[in-house]
This record gives C-alpha cells, sequence and structure tokens, in this order.
C-alpha cells in the first residue's frame, strides 16, 4: 500500500473538514478523489502530505508513518497544488532546475532531469519566459513540472487543470497517464467528473469530508439502482400515454417537453425494446433515440441527492 | 545550497533598483564633494563666522586659542541662549559654534581628558579647517604639557604660539584639502537612506517570495529542513548585506579625496556594518507584516525616507525638533546617525571617547535584536495556526 489513511479528522474551529475520512492507495494507481468544491480534498491533501495539523486519525506512506521530519519519504513524493506555486522572479527553467534540486543532490543530473520535465510538458520554447509572460493553461504545465522533475514515485495533483484550456487539459491529463504508465503512482483530485472517469483507475467520492463510496467506475455505477437513461424524440404524447409508459417496468422516472421523452430506467434488460414497442403500438411517430450509461454525476447525485457541480 | 543559490538568482529581479539608489547616491555625492572642492580653493581669504559660547574667559591656554583661530574665524558673541544659537546657524548668520566649557583651562593642565564642543552646519565647507586649527592648538599644547611636568598655563600658551608662527603657513597649505571627518560623516549618514532602502527592496522581497503560502507550502513538502532552509536564507541576507556595505565603502573611499584611513574612517565603516544589521532586522519585520510585494515596494520608498529624515541623515540633528528626535530614537537610524555624529566630532578616538560611539552601535544591535525576535515569534504564531 502506497498511501494509508485511517479515520482521519481535520476541524476548522466548529467546521468539521474531514470527518473521519479513510483511504488507501495501492501502487500503481491512478487514484481519483472525487468531490464537490468545498469538500475538503484540499484538506484531506495537505493532512496527507504534514501541511496541515489534524485532529485525529493516521496516515501512512509508504507503509511509515507521515510526518513533518519524515524526510525519506518526502523525497519520493512529487506534488502539485491548486495553487502555481512558482518564483515570479525566476525563469521556467529556473524555477523547475531550483524545485528539482531540492531533491536531487547531483548538479548534471538535475540538469538532465530539468531539460526531461520541460520536454515533459512541452515547454521547450519557453524556458526563458518568466511566470508572468506565461497563459494560464502554459502556467499550469509549468506548476506540473515543478513536481514531477525529480521522477517521484508518488504524485498527487490537486485539482491541477482548473481554468485550463481544453488543448492544455488534455496535454496534461495524457502526461498523467504517462506518469503512470512510467511507474508513478497518482493521486488525482478533481471535481471534474468527465476526468476522473477518464482517468482514474480508482475513486473516491467525498462530500462534507467524508468519503461516500469507493470502487473503479464500474463498481460505482453497479452500486446504484440508477440503468440508463432513454431519450426518444416522439411527437405528440398524451397524459395518459406517458402515465402508461412510466407504469412500464423498470422506469423510475419520466419527462416530456418539446416533443423529447426521457425516461430514466433502473437496473434491467430490455428497457429500451419496452419503450419503443410501446411507441409502436400506439402508432406514435418517433424520431432520434439515444440512451446513456450512467455518470459519475448520477451515482453522486444518488448517493447524496444533489448534482456534483453546483 | 539550492536555497542560497536561489537567493541570488531572485535578487538579480531587483538588481536595476538597487543600483538605481547606489547611482543616484554616487551623483548627489559627488556632487557635495565638487561643491566643496570649489569653495576651499580660496580658503585663504575666507574666515567662517562663529558664534563663541566662553564660559573660560579669564584662561590664558583658551585666549591663546582664541587668538590662533582669529586666523581662520569671524568671531560673533551671540550669548549662550541655546535656542537663538540654533536660530543663528539655522539662518546661516554663523556656520559654526564653538563652545568652551567651564573650568576648560584648568582641567586641560590638570592633564584631564578635555575638549571643546562645536555645532556646524551639514555644508559648511571651511569647518574642516577649524576643526583641524583646533585640534592643532590643542594637540600641540598637549605635547608639551607631557614634556614639560611643571609648566604653568602662560609659559605654556607661550611656547605654543611661538611655536605654531611657525608651522602656521606649512600646516594650512599641507592640510588644505583636509576635509576627511565630515565627507565621512555626511556620506554615512546620507548612507542610511541607501542602505534601508536597499534591505527593503532586496531581502524583504525574496523573504516575501518564501512566505508566499504556495511556495512555502512547495518548500515544506520536499526533503529539505526548515531549520536549513532558514539557514540558508539567513547566510543570503547576510552576504548580501554585508556586499552592499562593501560597496558603499569602497564608492566612499572612492569618491573622498583624502585617502588616509584612520580610526575614525575604520569606526565609520564598523557603524555602517552594525546599522546594516538592524536594517536587515527591519527588512525581516516588515517581510513578515506586509502582505503583498506591492506593499512592500511601498514600504521600501516611504519607510528609509521618513526614518532618515527625521533621524538627521539629511540635515543634521541639531537642526531637529526635540519631539522628532525623541520619536525617533525608537529607530535604529537615529543612533547610527548619532554615531556618525559622535565619530566625525573627535580628532583623535580613544578608549575613553570611543565609548558612547560603541554605545551607539550596542543600541542598534539592540534593536536588531529585538526585530528579529519579534519576526520569529509571528513566523510561530502562524506557523501554528497551520500546524
Ligand atoms: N484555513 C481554513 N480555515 C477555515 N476553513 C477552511 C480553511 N480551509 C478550508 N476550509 C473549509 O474547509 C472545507 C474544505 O475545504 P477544501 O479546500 O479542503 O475543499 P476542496 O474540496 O479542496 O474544495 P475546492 O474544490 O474548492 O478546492 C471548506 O468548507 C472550506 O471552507
Ligand atoms: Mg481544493
Amino acid at each position: 500500500m502506497i498511501v494509508d489513511v485511517k479515520n482521519l479528522v481535520k476541524r476548522y474551529d466548529k467546521l468539521v473538514a474531514l470527518d473521519h475520512l479513510n483511504l488507501f492507495v495501492e501502487e500503481g494507481e491512478i487514484f481519483g478523489l472525487l468531490g464537490p468544491n468545498g469538500s475538503g480534498k484540499t484538506t484531506a491533501i495537505n493532512c496527507i502530505l504534514s501541511l496541515l495539523k489534524y485532529d485525529k486519525g493516521t496516515i501512512e506512506i509508504f507503509g511509515k508513518p507521515m510526518s513533518q521530519d519524515a524526510y525519506d519519504i518526502k523525497r519520493n513524493i512529487g506534488i502539485i497544488m491548486q495553487n502555481v506555486a512558482v518564483f515570479d522572479e525566476l525563469t521556467v527553467y529556473e524555477n523547475i532546475s531550483y524545485f528539482c534540486s531540492l531533491y536531487i543532490k547531483d548538479k548534471s543530473e538535475v540538469k538532465r532531469l530539468t531539460q526531461e520535465a520541460i520536454e515533459f510538458v512541452s515547454l521547450e520554447d519557453f524556458t526563458k519566459f518568466h511566470p508572468k509572460k506565461l497563459s494560464g493553461g502554459l502556467l499550469r504545465r509549468l506548476n506540473i513540472a515543478c513536481g514531477i522533475a525529480h521522477k517521484p514515485k508518488l504524485i498527487i495533483l490537486d485539482e491541477p487543470t482548473v481554468a485550463v484550456d481544453p488543448q492544455s487539459r488534455n496535454k496534461i491529463l495524457e502526461g498523467i497517464k504517462k506518469l503512470n504508465a512510467d511507474g508513478a503512482t497518482i493521486i488525482y483530485t478533481s471535481h471534474y467528473m468527465e476526468e476522473v472517469e477518464q482517468l482514474c483507475s480508482r475513486i473516491s467520492i467525498i462530500d462534507k469530508g467524508k468519503v461516500l463510496a469507493t470502487g473503479t467506475k464500474d463498481e460505482l455505477k453497479a452500486m446504484i439502482s440508477l440503468g440508463e437513461k432513454i431519450t426518444v424524440e416522439a411527437y405528440n404524447l398524451q397524459e395518459e400515454q406517458l402515465d402508461d409508459l412510466s407504469k412500464l417496468t423498470n422506469v423510475s422516472s419520466l419527462e416530456y417537453s418539446d416533443n423529447c421523452l426521457e425516461i430514466k430506467s433502473k437496473k434491467g434488460k430490455n428497457n429500451l425494446i419496452d419503450v419503443l414497442d410501446y411507441l409502436q403500438k400506439n402508432e406514435i411517430n418517433f424520431g432520434k433515440i439515444y440512451t446513456q450509461m450512467p455518470t459519475l454525476n448520477d451515482v453522486f447525485l444518488e448517493i447524496t441527492g444533489k448534482e456534483l457541480r453546483d | 545550497m539550492q536555497v542560497f543559490k536561489l537567493y541570488f538568482k531572485l535578487l538579480r529581479s531587483v538588481a536595476t533598483s538597487l543600483l538605481l539608489y547606489s547611482v543616484i547616491f554616487v551623483g548627489i555625492t559627488v556632487m557635495q564633494t565638487v561643491n566643496r572642492s570649489d569653495d576651499t580653493t580660496g580658503f585663504m581669504q575666507e574666515k567662517i563666522d562663529t558664534a563663541i559660547v566662553n564660559y573660560n574667559e579669564d584662561s590664558p591656554l583658551v585666549q591663546g586659542l582664541i587668538e590662533y583661530l582669529s586666523e581662520y574665524c569671524d568671531f560673533a558673541d551671540l550669548g549662550d541662549e541655546e535656542d537663538e544659537l540654533q536660530d543663528a546657524l539655522f539662518f546661516r548668520q554663523v556656520e559654526y559654534i564653538l563652545t568652551i566649557p567651564y573650568g576648560f583651562g584648568e582641567e586641560f593642565i590638570a592633564g584631564l581628558n578635555v575638549g571643546v564642543e562645536k555645532k556646524t552646519v551639514p555644508d559648511a565647507v571651511y569647518a574642516t579647517t577649524v576643526d583641524e586649527a583646533i585640534n592643532t592648538y590643542l594637540n600641540t599644547a598637549r605635547m608639551y604639557l607631557e614634556t614639560i611636568p611643571d609648566i604653568t598655563e602662560e609659559e605654556l600658551v607661550t611656547y605654543v604660539n611661538s611655536d605654531l608662527k611657525v608651522q602656521a603657513q606649512i600646516e594650512i597649505y599641507g592640510k588644505a584639502d583636509s576635509n576627511n571627518h565630515s565627507f565621512y560623516m555626511y556620506y554615512t549618514n546620507f548612507a542610511a537612506y541607501i542602505i534601508m532602502s536597499g534591505c527593503l527592496i532586496g531581502v524583504s522581497l525574496i523573504m516575501l517570495s518564501f512566505h508566499n503560502t504556495n511556495i512555502r507550502r512547495r518548500n515544506l513538502v520536499s526533503p529539505i529542513t526548515l531549520k536549513s532552509l532558514n539557514i540558508q536564507l539567513m547566510e543570503g541576507n547576510l552576504i548580501f548585506v554585508l556586499g552592499y556595505d562593501l560597496l558603499l565603502i569602497v564608492l566612499g573611499y572612492i569618491l573622498n579625496a583624502d585617502k588616509t584611513i584612520n580610526t575614525n574612517v575604520l569606526m565609520h565603516w564598523l557603524n555602517i556594518i552594525v546599522f546594516s544589521v538592524s536594517a536587515l532586522s527591519i527588512s525581516y519585520l516588515a517581510a513578515m507584516l506586509v502582505k503583498s510585494k506591492q506593499a512592500n515596494e511601498a514600504l521600501s520608498v516611504i519607510l528609509p525616507l521618513g526614518l532618515s529624515f527625521i533621524s538627521g541623515a539629511f540635515v543634521p540633528q541639531f537642526l531637529l525638533g526635540d519631539s522628532v528626535l525623541h520619536f525617533a530614537s525608537f529607530a535604529p537610524v537615529y543612533w547610527f546617525v548619532k554615531a556618525n555624529d559622535t565619530i566625525a566630532s573627535i580628532s583623535t578616538l580613544n578608549i575613553t571617547n570611543a565609548k558612547p560611539i560603541l554605545y551607539y552601535m550596542v543600541i542598534q544591535l539592540g534593536f536588531a535584536v529585538a526585530f528579529f525576535a519579534l519576526s520569529m515569534v509571528i513566523s510561530k504564531n502562524r506557523m501554528q495556526r497551520e500546524y
């Protein structure tokens, strides 16, 4: 086990930011910590890194208890914070090189790793730039390069794609996959479920400082009752027909507006066929049809009763 | 070492500002020196308007001294009202005030370490000539006093007078450009402003970068210990400040026509170094209290200017009001200037008359300790809130 967090409690005065949080991360995983704004992701990361004092719980990294002076643990961690942390007075190259040199003693090795990190985030054309001159996306990439240049075994990224254009975002996500493929274990926090779904091998959903569910994305989706969502373009449906439809087996809810019928079905077989059968039998004209498997947002919605994004 | 190296990379970003300050400093000093040397060319003809406050009129030694000085001074008796004398100096009615203390002659003969007191306006170009004359007279007298044990005051005066009549012409030519004392006094006093600005620009900026929450966190999660980080930063600060001192000392040496390095000059240099440590401590504290780099920039303009002004780095302390000086005494600049003025007012330093100077230096160091301690307390408190 790379990271093992047990019963972590963190209070800010009266606010309980982390409420008996339990997490573990296995070697080689891309572990996702998914939760809405203010759910405690950053607080959890800061506690894990001994940047914050916590009230209760134990934290082990690489099988050893983590503390402020656990330098042998720190040496193997790379972090990318939610807020960009670079020196405005230094160039791109100097920033990466400085942070790398905090981990690596050998000068020529620092040089080599800095160069590699620059190539990794594709900042070759900007090495002499100062951070203030970089666009938001490039700045995020610099922030990442500063965190990973020393080739850590465990990389923690706290919402690295906030306020990033799609192009940079894709580069970042691809990069993370590549780091993982090269052997690093990743902890990735986000409130973008699409990202987490696309990237993470295992996910914990957290809200109000508590882990609500943990598993692979398929396991999480299997935990909820919601099956597929069916959308049909159907014309002139009458009240009683909608009533009939809602009584079909496995239909859990139904909405109809602008000739668009939306059905949320429970898990089960032939849900779509049942609906289409009914429409045909009642000679109702219909156009486009599509179905959608549940997303992590649906999982979140079902567990908490609210949307992941406010 | 990484942090130490980083320190100087960060310093690069303020190099232009620091250079600009130094250039302005050199410019002003050169202007002052040029003015001074222009004026001194005609020194034989001109005499300095001097107010004399004589509390020992009946002493033959004092009479002899005044007679000797009348070659250099136009004496005026303006009474001994402090305020009136001050005004006379302020409005340039006189450029020099010479005070002979009670029982001066008697104590001098008794071999006690006594001296006359003087006040002068900042750019009084002939003041140094007068200083030299006083020193020459008293030193000569002291020499006779030591070689002829039972000499009377009258005899002493006769010897000294006949001696100096011969020497006078040569002496004056020889020491014509000897404005060493006053040069260093004005130069070092003004340097207070430059040193403080330099520290607030350089040290505070770098400390602020490191106090930035995000950067601090990134440093804290790295395997470097907090202690090592702080030590390396302190080393960087000290090297920077001492380097800046050295630059100012060398510049002063280059700009001053007089290249003698005597105890006074060394004391001025020591005072610069002592002061820069307290300026460093102010910058540490400022970086703790100030929230942003913009605020620090504003502070680095206002604070040095304000403190230098009220502490007498630009205008002599005796021209400033008592309440201003009282207020100023709560900052180390005041004590730095006081030490400089005292060093400049003494012709030959010895253990006794150096005491107050050392005392002023200790006060400056006291400020430094207090400011560092305060910064440390604030820093600890802040850490505890997080950890
Ligand atoms: N220093 C602090 N003092 C008081 N409360 C805090 C502090 N930092 C965070 N909080 C509170 O703790 C809770 C968790 O915050 P945290 O920053 O960990 O959330 P997050 O999941 O990282 O959110 P986001 O997605 O916005 O980054 C929030 O309610 C926040 O207001
Ligand atoms: Mg956060």
